[in-house]
């Protein structure tokens, strides 16, 4: 047993019969029906499912970039679907960490002030210590100053990264975060979110359509057709570096 | 693949609606602008039909009051070179309106059914059939503006005679004609009556001007064909005088050109500026447009698209986008042109022209409608079309490649600006281009309205500077010249200065010149004048030489840039009793008959004229409020009509006031002509800054995932609007002082002189004013869409 994880699960983040419906009438389309799923802090969950199961939907859900059709949602503590706009630009700000396939970097920002830009938005001090620090963290001490265009993309990941965690969120979710990396570099990336599930204790929920990486998470969440169809305890989770694909 | 291709153009406007609306209304921003290259030649042909019409003369003498029976006529009509002759007495004198009195010209048609040359055509109403009927030639607008003449077609109006009775003339309908149209347009009040009238009201008979056209108007036909028309009035009278020299009109000129002619140096300035803005808006505009769709490029050739099959596609839409502006664009800008020569019609020559649309203009609008936007869209398709496929379909519609410019670099060390100042600034560098060319647009809107700022008010001190100085605060004239009445000579001075409150009273005499072949006014003006010269060069004439009649002249700058004339050079004044030379002994600077007056003394001016009195005086108060000028006018007649002169009398603070209104307008005039270029600067702003927003919605959602509130990402995107809007400011005021310069180096050439620019900040601040807030206000609603937009939503689509 790892020694982030509580004796006594305490849910971050609790869906009951969560779903949403895109468009009306004959176009519409149910991307996820009633979905029922509790996240205890300090887990590393995977959601793993085919393309067009409602895994991204999932996930706008609980990060409240979407608002829900019907159902409920408590997240760290909130019920998500009775906060106005404005609380719920703060909640993103204060309590989640989002991670993207395309990594979604300010491009006219440096790796440095991307990281930074969070901390501003949620007010912290000493902003460029600790930009700097996150972004050592992930083995970036280097490239501070440099503009996403002159990355790779795997070291834009890690500024993502870096930028998800920077502010200490309770959750940090994450859509594909190696779509668009090669083996090499998404090993990397995966490493990174491993270590800060494991060493920092954070909750990580990671979206993916690739099965071998479900071999490193705590619980597997199966989607299809906009439905869970199975929640599984992985009790022996490898480490990033033996997944393989 | 190509009905397919087909439908993507159309969708393209479909689809972004806001963006394909944005697009056509600044393309037809841009091609409405043109229209100012219209407006002269719409304006020129205007009055080429009118000088056709109204038969103007080309030829014009003044006897002093001949008579000429019709048989005469007859025979003065067919002499050789002679297309049409007619004789026409006119008659100067005071109009009642209320309690006040205007100078009104009282001009006599031989027979209305018959007119050969100057051609009054009855507007409204109709032709007066008895000697106390008459045509007003004021249209409403111009007697609203001026508010000198309240007749409207059926009052009656009270004019004074020559013996000083008042007769009622009952006004049955409106005249036009270009000759008289200037007089008009001057303020004046014109009458069309009756020949007959004229010579009842004035007390003389016969005619006092003969107006010719001519078959061959070169100078050589037409001096000879004076020559014989001379002839032929001696031989009916052989006592004939003239009391003018010969008007000879060259075919291009027409009444109220000159003044025209000013304006349209003005409009070529704005035209040139206005196609500039116009090539500078459209290629952004179709390069944006061609930009943003770099990612649909590329999946378009990743999946086997030619490069000329994808080109087509895009010019389809370009094509589609232009044409619709073409289309309103034309029609806002027929508006326009037609608005501008109907008013500056009215306004310099008093005709009420019909409506135009120039050919040119339609040429000029569809090169640019459909031709430039082809060839704007171009250079952007061909850069698209060769960037890898890869990298196209990567670019998700933003810069990816941003950092690797030293700019960028530059604005990364920025560190001092506050943030949403610095990441405004580096995004208004991520699209350098569009950037600078959104900062050139409002940098020609701001430079128009500064440079014109600045015109106006230099043309208007210069007016003000010249009307200052012109008669006093009352003139008082004489306004008979028969039997019983006094002349107004030195003892009417004697009364004058008499009358309590009055400081100064000067005698004034004026004449009709030719000075060195340039037709301008000679004036005759005490050696102690309170006219207030400014002498560039040389002196003033002395007492003695104003006593000895000495001739010597101080001339205009204008006239002495023209001919070269300088001091102790010999002027030749021909006048109407002949050629007179003058002594140069100085320049002055004033604006006085646009610089092209000539000073000379007083009883030189008389003697030579073989004027027997000034008949005119020049008369300054001790008090200087208009109040105290009226009573003292009051004061002023009662005294001389008691003591047995008939005077009229003019105060000059209404005038001035009349003057200040009329410069008021011309700033008014010059300050509108430059609205176009502002729109079209404005909108390329709102422009530019809406699809800036528009395609940063994905951005704009990343923020927000992050948790950005919208207020911060407002701040962001204004720091950028401010930036461009400044930097567009700051150039406008350079180009603002260029334009300027060059404006009125073209109005300093019409007036023969050269004037020096005031360039006033206020103008400065306005602009400033003016862009901050279009910039802050267009960039509201596409923000307020961009940030109600949930960030899941917009970061699903790319
Ligand atoms: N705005 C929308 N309007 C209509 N349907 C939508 C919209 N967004 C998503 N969908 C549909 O909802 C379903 C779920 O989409 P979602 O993006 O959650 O799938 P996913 O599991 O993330 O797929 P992938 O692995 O391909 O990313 C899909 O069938 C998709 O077509
Ligand atoms: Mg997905």
């Amino acid at each position: 047993m790892s020694p982030a994880t509580p004796a006594v699960p305490e849910p971050v983040a609790v869906l009951s019969d969560l779903g949403k419906t895109y468009g009306e009438g004959a176009s519409a389309v149910e991307a996820l029906r009633a979905a029922s799923l509790s996240i205890d802090r300090g887990e590393l969950v995977v959601v793993l499912g085919p393309s067009g199961s409602g895994k991204t939907t999932l996930l706008n859900l609980i990060g409240a970039l979407e608002r829900p059709s019907r159902g409920t949602l408590v997240v760290v503590g909130r019920e998500l679907e009775t906060l106005d706009e404005g609380e719920r630009t703060s909640f993103r700000r204060e309590q989640v960490g989002f991670v993207f396939q395309f990594f979604n970097l300010v491009p006219s920002l440096t790796a440095l002030e991307n990281v930074a830009l969070v901390l501003e938005l949620t007010g912290r001090d000493d902003v460029e210590r600790r930009a700097t620090h996150a972004l050592e963290a992930v083995g970036l001490g280097d490239r501070l100053d440099h503009f996403p265009a002159q990355l790779s993309g795997g070291e834009q990941q890690r500024v993502a990264i870096a930028r998800a965690v920077a502010k200490d969120p309770a959750l940090v979710l994450c859509d594909e975060p190696t779509g668009a990396l090669d083996l090499e570099t998404g090993r990397l990336v995966l490493e990174e979110l491993r270590r800060l599930n494991r060493e920092d204790g954070r909750t990580v929920l990671m979206v993916t359509h690739n099965s071998a990486i479900a071999a490193m998470a705590d619980r597997v969440v199966r989607m299809r057709s906009g439905e869970i169809v199975a929640v599984e305890r992985n009790e022996h989770p490898v480490e990033a570096s033996q997944v393989s694909w | 693949m190509r009905s397919a291709l087909t439908r993507r153009s159309w969708r393209e406007l479909t689809h972004r609606r806001v963006r394909a609306t944005l697009t056509v209304a600044t393309l037809a921003a841009a091609i409405a602008g043109l229209w100012l290259f219209a407006t002269p030649s719409l304006m020129n042909s205007a009055i080429d039909d009118r000088v056709a019409t109204d038969r103007v003369h080309e030829v014009l003498l003044k006897p002093g009051g001949i008579r000429i029976t019709d048989a005469e006529l007859a025979r003065l009509r067919s002499l050789p070179n002679v297309a049409g002759l007619d004789g026409r007495a006119t008659f100067w004198t005071d109009l009642e309106v209320g309690d006040q009195l205007r100078r009104v010209w009282v001009v006599g048609v031989h027979d209305f059914a018959d007119q050969q040359v100057n051609v009054v055509s009855v507007a409204a109403g109709v032709a007066p059939r008895q000697h106390n009927e008459t045509l007003e030639g004021l249209t409403e607008a111009q007697n609203e503006r001026t508010g000198r003449f309240r007749g409207g077609v059926g009052d009656t109006v009270e004019i004074r005679a020559a013996d000083g009775s008042w007769r009622p003339l009952h006004i049955t309908g409106r005249g036009q004609t270009l000759e008289f149209g200037s007089t008009v347009v001057e303020d004046n009040p014109v009458l069309y009556v009756p020949s007959e009238t004229v010579n009842e009201l004035a007390g003389y008979q016969g005619f006092t001007r003969i107006e010719a056209r001519l078959v061959d108007h070169s100078p050589a036909a037409a001096a000879s064909t004076v020559d014989t028309v001379r002839a032929g009035l001696g031989a009916i009278d052989p006592g004939v005088v003239y009391n003018d020299i010969t008007e000879f009109r060259p075919p291009d000129e027409w009444p109220g050109k000159e003044g025209f002619d000013r304006f349209v140096s003005l409009f070529w300035v704005i035209a040139g500026v206005s196609l500039l803005s116009a090539i500078v808006l459209v290629g952004t505009t179709m390069t944006t447009l061609v930009r943003d769709q770099t990612r649909e490029i590329g999946i378009m050739k990743a999946v086997g698209g030619r490069g000329r099959t994808i080109a087509r596609s895009f010019l389809a839409t370009a094509l589609l986008l232009g044409g619709a502006a073409t289309l309103v664009g034309i029609a806002v800008g027929v508006l326009l042109a037609n608005l501008l020569v109907a008013y500056l019609g009215g306004r310099f020559v008093g005709l009420e022209p019909g409506w135009q649309v120039s050919p040119l203009a339609v040429g000029l609008s569809l090169a640019v409608g459909l031709g430039v936007t082809a060839l704007a869209s171009l250079p952007a398709l061909w850069r698209a079309a060769r960037v890898p496929v890869r990298e196209a379909l990567e670019t998700a519609g933003i810069e990816a490649r941003y950092g690797v410019a030293r700019l960028d670099r530059a604005l990364a060390r920025a560190r001092f600006l506050p943030r949403p100042a610095q990441y405004g600034l580096r995004n208004a560098a991520r699209r350098k281009g569009r950037s600078l060319s959104t900062a050139a647009l409002v940098a020609f809107a701001v430079g128009t309205v500064v440079a014109f700022g600045a015109v106006s008010l230099t043309l208007v001190a210069i007016s003000e500077q010249t009307e200052k100085l012109e008669g006093g605060d009352i003139v008082v004239y004489g306004v008979t010249s028969s039997g019983d009445r006094l002349p107004l000579d030195a003892r009417a001075r004697e009364a004058m200065l008499r009358v309590d409150g009055v400081a100064a009273a000067q005698p004034f005499a004026q004449s009709h010149v030719a000075a060195d072949e340039i037709d301008t006014w000679a004036w005759g003006l005490p050696a102690d004048t309170i006219y207030d010269y400014e002498l560039v060069r040389g002196r003033w004439f002395s007492a003695e030489e104003a006593a000895s009649k000495a001739r010597v002249a101080v001339i205009g700058r204008a006239l002495a840039s023209q001919t070269g004339l300088d001091i102790g050079d010999t002027v030749d004044v021909e006048d109407r009793t002949g050629l007179v030379a003058y002594e140069v002994i100085g320049v002055d600077d004033r604006m006085v008959n646009d610089g092209e007056g000539l000073f000379v003394p007083v009883d030189t001016l008389l003697e030579v004229n073989r004027f027997d009195d000034p008949s005119v005086f020049w008369v300054t108060g001790a008090s200087l409020e208009a109040a105290g000028i009226e009573q003292l006018n009051g004061r002023l007649s009662q005294a001389l009509s008691s003591a047995g002169y008939s005077v009229g009398t003019a105060l000059r603070h209404v005038e001035r006031e009349a003057e200040r209104s009329e410069a008021r307008t011309i700033v008014a005039i010059i300050m509108a002509l430059g609205l176009p270029l502002v729109a079209v600067g404005m909108i390329g702003l709102v422009s530019a800054l809406t699809t800036n927003v528009l395609e940063r919605q994905r951005e704009i959602a990343i923020l927000r995932s992050l948790g950005a509130r919208s207020r911060q990402i407002r701040r962001i995107y204004r720091a950028e609007g401010l930036a461009l809007a400044l930097l567009g400011w700051l150039a406008g005021i350079g180009v603002g002082y260029v334009l300027g310069r060059v404006v009125l180096h073209f109005i300093g050439n019409s007036f023969h002189t050269s004037f020096a620019l005031r360039f006033p900040l206020w103008p400065l601040g306005v602009a400033l004013v003016m862009t901050v807030v279009v910039a802050l206000a267009v960039l509201q609603i596409p923000l307020r869409r961009a940030c109600r937009l949930q960030p899941g939503e917009a970061l699903r689509y790319e």
